[in-house]
């Protein structure tokens, strides 16, 4: 079961990724968040403890973002502490302000520059899930409709 | 069902002459050299001359040289000063600003760092080197002696770090009533508010649980029964101590369920506007509750002894700022134009803070706030 939960969570935190990397062009929240990074800052995502974790590396490169190499060091490293806590995420049982408030993650960075992709995912979330479990989770609301960000994740943006 | 955690391991010394105590737990700690971090007001008003005294003849350091606001170089520079000094212990005698500079300085020793940048994060410290660590507050207010939290400004880069970690909380926290006897009216009453803003903003948050409730519950109870009778009698050591204790009982709560909205637009309206913190509490706390209209405000009904908690806040707050001078409106404080609403509701969204409030707020939501409030 572990295993199941560990390849969703690294298969949602591609599709996550690609949807923040479309939204940082296409939604107008994600555009000013960006810019409160500078360039090449990177944030590592990982999926509970251990070296078999589900990561993600990503850094912010001309106001969008750009996958970055697992080894590069990271400006902002956030661990969530169990690969059921990071299930759990990642499948919309929990959203990332409850996450948050539950204790569900540590970090090391500023945890000041930490709202900036919180705010980021929790956007990212109300596009990717359907509306009764985004309503659930408290997040933002869309600016478009999400079959157009899900078009514009399957082709170049 | 949720989860939560709930961290709480300083002892509480309070009472009477508490900081007689201190060569006790000194000993029990087996610290024979502590370094004392505080600054030169407090030097001045004499409450240095308290703790040496109290002390008596234990050997010790000084570092006094904490600015208004904790800066990561002074903390820095404190570690330093310890480890040449042989120190074996930290005493924090002072605000939030001093408590703060000296959680800073207790990381970087815990963590055998030398550089705030290295150690800051949420939750990531792990545990270290021992070193006791004991704080005596100034003011009733902070909460800072109960608290996993330091909030330490890089002024170099002009940003604000913070670390949360459980290896910062001090091994023991003193509340003496003399060490707050000489604050003056309005900042006792500011000090006071931010305690209450604590409670009720860690008794409505998200991020609340049973074991936070209860000490919420306790602080805005004290607070509430020691607060006007302080204002009318400055000297009353017995009220002076019950607000004290319920700064530390907010404190214990707030670091375990965080703050909210208020807290969130009262850093940002500090940052843009420098407006005092708990004065910018004080604004915004009876706003931003008639935004949240929550259903705990009116489990704390009993306490304020109004079914809308908020109005007896605001009858509260007026004969504040009749009886001291607190101010009630942004415009009373003469700090801020209508003109920076939009950076303070800017920096207010990427404050932490703003995510555990009990109601999602967007910026148009914060501007509707300081607009009310102005």
């Amino acid at each position: 079961m572990k295993k199941f939960k560990s390849v969703t969570c690294w298969i949602v935190m591609r599709v996550l990724f690609r949807a923040l990397q479309v939204l940082a062009k296409t939604d107008s929240r994600l555009k000013a968040g960006i810019k409160t990074y500078p360039n090449r800052y990177v944030f590592r995502l990982r999926a509970g403890l251990g070296e078999n974790a589900p990561v993600l590396s990503f850094k912010v490169k001309n106001d969008g973002f750009a996958l970055a190499k697992n080894s590069a060091k990271a400006d902002m490293d956030i661990t969530i502490k169990s690969i059921e806590d990071a299930f759990a995420l990642f499948t919309g049982q929990v959203g990332i302000a409850r996450a948050y408030a539950e204790h569900r993650f540590f970090l090391k960075g500023n945890p000041y520059e930490s709202m900036g992709l919180v705010r980021a995912l929790e956007i990212a979330e109300s596009y990717l899930f359907p509306p009764f479990i985004a309503d659930k989770l408290d997040v933002p609301n869309r600016e478009y409709n999400p079959l157009k960000l899900f078009a514009l994740m399957c082709v170049k943006v | 069902m949720g989860y939560f955690e709930f961290v709480m391991r300083t002892k509480l010394c309070s009472g009477e002459n508490a900081l007689e105590h201190l060569p006790y737990e000194l000993s029990r700690l087996k610290v024979s050299k502590p370094l004392i971090i505080t600054d030169k007001t407090l030097e001045k008003l004499g409450m240095l001359k308290l703790l040496t005294d109290a002390l008596g003849d234990m050997a010790h350091a000084l570092f006094t040289d904490v600015p208004p606001d904790s800066d990561l170089r002074k903390a820095e520079d404190a570690a330093k000063l310890y480890r040449g000094e042989k120190c074996d212990g930290v005493i924090a005698l002072g605000g939030g600003s001093v408590i703060d500079t000296a959680k800073g300085a207790v990381a970087l020793l815990t963590q055998n760092a030398s550089e705030i940048k290295d150690i800051i994060g949420c939750e990531e410290l792990a545990r270290g080197e021992v070193v006791p660590f004991i704080a005596l507050p100034t003011t009733a207010g902070t909460g800072s002696e109960a608290t996993s939290v330091a909030v330490i400004a890089d002024t170099e880069r002009q940003v604000k770090l913070e670390i949360i970690s459980d290896q910062m909380l001090p091994t023991v926290a003193v509340l003496d009533p003399r060490l707050t006897l000489g604050l003056p009216p309005r900042a006792t009453a500011a000090t006071a508010i931010d305690a209450l803003c604590h409670a009720i903003e860690a008794f409505s948050c998200r991020q609340k649980n049973p074991v936070s409730d209860a000490f919420a519950y306790a602080a805005v109870k004290a607070i509430l029964s020691a607060l006007p009778e302080v204002i009318k009698n400055p000297q009353n050591k017995a009220a002076r101590l019950e607000l004290a204790n319920a700064s530390f009982m907010a404190g214990v709560s707030f670091s375990n369920s965080m703050v909210g909205a208020v807290h969130a637009v009262g850093h940002a309206l500090g940052a843009v506007c420098h407006v005092a913190h708990g004065e910018a509490m004080a604004i915004l706390l009876p706003r931003v509750m008639r935004f949240n209209q929550c259903a705990e405000y009116r489990d704390l009904a009993g306490l304020f002894d109004d079914p809308e908690p908020v109005v007896a806040l605001e009858v509260l707050l007026q004969s504040l700022h009749n009886k001291t001078g607190l101010p009630i409106t942004l415009s009373q404080t003469g700090k801020i134009a209508e003109s920076d609403f939009d950076a303070i509701a800017e920096k207010a969204l990427n404050d932490g803070a703003i995510l555990f409030n009990v109601k999602p707020l967007e910026k148009s939501d914060i501007l509707q706030l300081l607009k009310d409030a102005f």
